[in-house]
Order: C-alpha cells, then structure tokens, then sequence
C-alpha cells in the first residue's frame, strides 16, 4: 500500500450489470479495467468491487480521495455510465490531476457524476 | 482417530462464554419460542426489518422516508447472519465440536433491540480428531500482550467496526441492534482478483487447490449443488429456496442422531471424518439455515445476492476477530481464522471477501469484503472496516487500533 498512500483508489464496480457485455455490449469491460489499471498503477490504486446496488448507472465508478484530501474533508465522488472511452479518459486525467479535494472536476466529466448512493 | 458424534450442548455453552452474541440457549418452556422456519416468511422478515427501521427512526430522529428499507433489510440480515453462525462458529474453534445446525431444532424470539434469542433442542454435533489438519496452530503465535481482553468489544457491543472515527447517533444505535455488523476490516497490499481468498496466510490452510479443496471422496456434496444453496454469481438461475428445500438438504438429520451420518442419511459411514470444521458448518448452518433466511430477504427486498453473501462472509470475519479478541489461546484465534477461511472458499462464500494478517507477529486477522452491505446509505451512516468502499488508509488505522487495544 505504501506506493499508494498518497494516492486516490479508483473502486471500480464489475458485477450483474457493471462490466457485463450483454447489459453493454459496446465495450470491452476487461480492457476498461485493464487501462485504468495501467494509467493510474502505482501512483493510485485501483480495485474492482462486486455489485455497489446502482445498477441503473452502470458502469459504476468510486473515485475516492486521497488520506489527506480525506483528512481535509474530501468525499468519494460516484460516477456512472462510464462506458467511453472519452468519460475514462476524463476520469483518469481528473484522478491524475489530484482527484476529490483537489482537482476540479472538468465540466464534461461532472456530467457523469452521479449521487452518492444515501446521499442524494 | 475418527471424528464422532456428540451433544452439542457443552460445545456451545463454551462458545456462549464469549458473551451474548455466541450465546443459544437450550429451549426452555417458555411460550414465546418461534420455530426456525417462521423466519423464512415473508411477513415475518418483513416484519423483523421494520422492527430494524423502528429503531434507527427512534435513535436518529429521522423519518422511514430517510431509512431505506433495503438497506435495513441488508443490515438486519447481517444480524441475523451472526447470530445464526457465530456461536457455531466460536464452538468450533474453542471445542473441536462442531454442531450441525438444523432448522428443526432451533427457535428464536422477536426481539426489537439487543441480539436475538436462540434456542436449541437435541442438537447434534461432531466431534472432530484432535490432529487438526483444518485448525491452525502457528508455532510462533503469541497471545496477544497488550492488556486484556476487548470484553468491552463484546457485549455491550460491537460498533460496526465503523472505518470513518466518527460513529455517528444511528451508528451507535445501530450497533446495539445489529451486533454483527461489528466485522473489522482489512486492506490488501495490492490489488488482487475478486474471489481471492487469502487462504495462505491462514495458518494450517492448505492453498486452493491443495487438500483440503477437492470435493469429498464421494464427489456429490458440493454445496453448491445442494437445493437452495446458490452459485457465486448464479443468481437467477436457481430454484427458490423455499423451506422445504433447506428441510430436504439433510432429511435424516433429525431422526437418527446417533445412527449413520448427520449430514445425509446416505453417506456411507465415515465420511464425514474426511470433513473439516468448515466444510461441516458450510454443509449445515449455510446451506440449512443461512442460505434460506438469505434467499427470503432477497426475494422480499431484492437485494444483490453479493451483497447478502459479502454479509454472510463480514458476519464470520466479524465472529472470528471477536474470538480472537477475547480468547487469550491464540490457537483459538487461528483456529476460527482458519475455519472462516476455508469457508470462504466453499458454495456462494467464494469471492465474497478475504482475510488479511497484518501483523505477523499477532494471531488477529481481519476480514476484507469485496461488496458492501449498504450501510453507509443511511444517514449518518459510515462505510465499515471491512468494506470495498472504504479507502485503504482508513482500514490499516481501523487495524491498528484493534492490534492496539
């Protein structure tokens, strides 16, 4: 963990819906993984998660911030419908520029931001 | 030596030591006694889950507007979860005798707050052979040195092992009702594949693949394959588990328990001295009685099977961290680690969450989920120590401060 402590993790859900080819048979969810993995290794850690219950939104991410933006009141934020290439891209530049706390969120990826679950 | 048959009795008043959670209590006269299968209603889960709602209305001051039924509905069921495997699963570790829960012999009473009473009556159990090849006793694990037991982890009870340090009045309240959630978390070093479970870091825990993971000799008991018992990520193919199909698993069960096996009538004899304490329990109490009750909060709350299954797996992470805690035999702490483990690895449990050591030096393991049991949506509501959702950093202080109790 020690080569992501200052960094964001990335829970990426990959479960019934999320990462599913018949739900969205427009993507390569593998390769989606595998490239967020490769842009973000080692400075952030990215996980994949059994279904989080927003299935509606799928492909569901967690962008959460990093300790001490956390520290400094920082929150997850959620995306969903992340099925382009051009939303991952966004996303992985935004996490690289600092993520929650730190980097705004650029006006194209806002749209993809969903509530936090509860929080709504 | 072969295992045998036994009470179940002493074994789980040993693990009813360990406080009110791992306490069934042999059925007495009283009236108020429910039979097991009642919990399979849907009226009745319905009505444990408002039960649930009632009291997170009354503590925090929130409307059932602002308490989402399904995600009380998932909580009580974590409850519930524990209560039905932790004093098994205490009783193991603690005894070697592992009981063979069955619906027909259990009984439980409504109960708003608190943890839920049990009750047994004529209870089997086997006995396990003393040379342990599933309980893992490491030579250089040392009870832990600093201070006593948690006992005040236990029965007053556990927070849900709430990661952020803030527990919140509806999480404070919520732990005096849903003990279970109490499951502590851990983190992983590294990203690993869903479904790994740590299983070498058990001590006494043969690798997938070893031993100890191959079916029976007999080849057609696999837990999956047992009526009401789902696949991992078989969701909507398989048959409804109605109490009659969790009655059926082991029909014998009941009518002969000091003849044959236990487990199913028509295992030849012997055959369940090739079973550890976690293919016993998996067998028994998941498939006869968690599997069941799970399969009546999905269908009345429709809740991911992962995340029911994720709580079945933080019930045990969270039984087993208890024991550890309060047991100074630190070969009882890697005993339930051990079990959990090799739980973890059987029917719908596989995938669902992993073990993780952190300090090699102390016989503590702490549980990591790979879903979420939906917490966090309520108000004020945390992720827990366990969970995917809650940042590394966050788990390995949550850690910490349990090593450092």
């Amino acid at each position: 963990m020690s080569e992501t402590a200052e960094g964001c993790t990335v829970t990426v859900c990959r479960d019934c819906c999320c990462g599913n080819a018949l739900k969205h048979p427009s993507l390569d969810h593998d390769a989606q993984l595998e490239r967020l993995g490769a842009a973000l290794a080692p400075d952030h850690r990215v996980r994949r998660s059994q279904c989080l219950d927003v299935c509606a939104e799928a492909n569901v991410m967690v962008v959460h911030p990093t300790p001490t933006a956390r520290r400094q009141g920082a929150t997850p934020v959620w995306f969903g419908l992340v099925l382009s290439p051009a939303i991952e891209q966004d996303l992985i530049a935004w996490v690289r520029a600092g993520g929650p706390g730190t980097a705004d969120i650029p006006p194209m990826l806002d749209l993809s931001v969903i509530p936090a679950p509860g929080r709504s | 030596m072969p295992s045998s048959e036994v009470d179940a009795r002493t074994a789980l008043e040993a693990a009813a030591e360990l406080g009110p959670y791992f306490a069934w209590q042999p059925r007495d006269a009283d009236a108020g006694w429910r039979p097991f299968a009642d919990l399979l209603e849907p009226s009745v889960v319905a009505e444990r889950v408002r039960a649930g709602q009632r009291v997170l209305m009354r503590m925090s001051g929130r409307s059932s507007d602002e308490i989402d039924e399904r995600v009380v509905a998932s909580t009580v069921f974590l409850g519930l979860a524990s209560r039905l495997l932790s004093p098994l699963l205490a009783a193991a570790a603690l005894t070697r005798v592992v009981p063979l829960a069955t619906p027909d012999h259990l009984w439980w009473r409504p109960t708003e707050t608190g943890p839920m009473p049990i009750a047994y009556e004529h209870l089997s159990a086997i006995r396990l052979p003393a040379a342990a090849s599933e309980v893992g006793r490491p030579a250089n694990d040392q009870a832990p040195t600093t201070g006593p037991p948690a006992a005040t982890n236990l029965p007053g009870v556990p927070r849900p092992g709430a990661a952020d340090d803030q527990p919140t009045a509806t999480e404070q309240a919520y732990a005096h009702t849903l003990p279970s959630v109490a499951g502590p978390g851990a983190a992983d070093d590294h990203p690993r594949a869903t479904g790994q479970v740590a299983a070498t870091n058990v001590p006494g825990v043969p690798a997938p693949g070893a031993a100890d993971d191959r079916p029976p000799a007999t080849g057609q008991f696999a837990p999956a394959d047992l009526p009401g018992v789902p696949r991992p990520g078989g969701a909507g193919n398989r048959p409804r588990a109605t109490e009659k199909a969790a009655a059926a698993i082991i029909p014998g069960a009941n009518r002969q328990p000091a003849i044959g096996n236990p487990i199913l009538p028509t295992t030849p004899v012997g055959a369940t001295e090739q079973m550890d304490a976690a293919e016993l329990l998996s067998r028994t109490a998941v498939s006869n009685l968690v599997g069941p009750v799970l399969e009546a909060f999905r269908e009345r709350f429709v809740l991911s099977p992962q995340v029911m299954w994720g709580n079945v797996a933080s019930a045990l992470g969270g039984a087993a961290g208890m024991i550890a805690d309060h047991v100074t035999a630190p070969a009882a702490a890697g005993a339930s680690a051990a079990i959990v483990a090799g739980m973890l690895a059987r029917g719908p449990l596989t995938g669902t969450a992993s073990l993780e050591r952190p300090d090699p030096r102390r016989a503590r393991w702490f549980l990591v989920r790979n879903n979420c049991c939906l917490y966090y949506r309520l108000p004020g509501g945390g992720t827990c120590g366990d969970c995917i959702l809650t940042p590394d950093a966050v788990r390995r202080r949550h850690w910490q401060r349990m090593l450092n109790h």
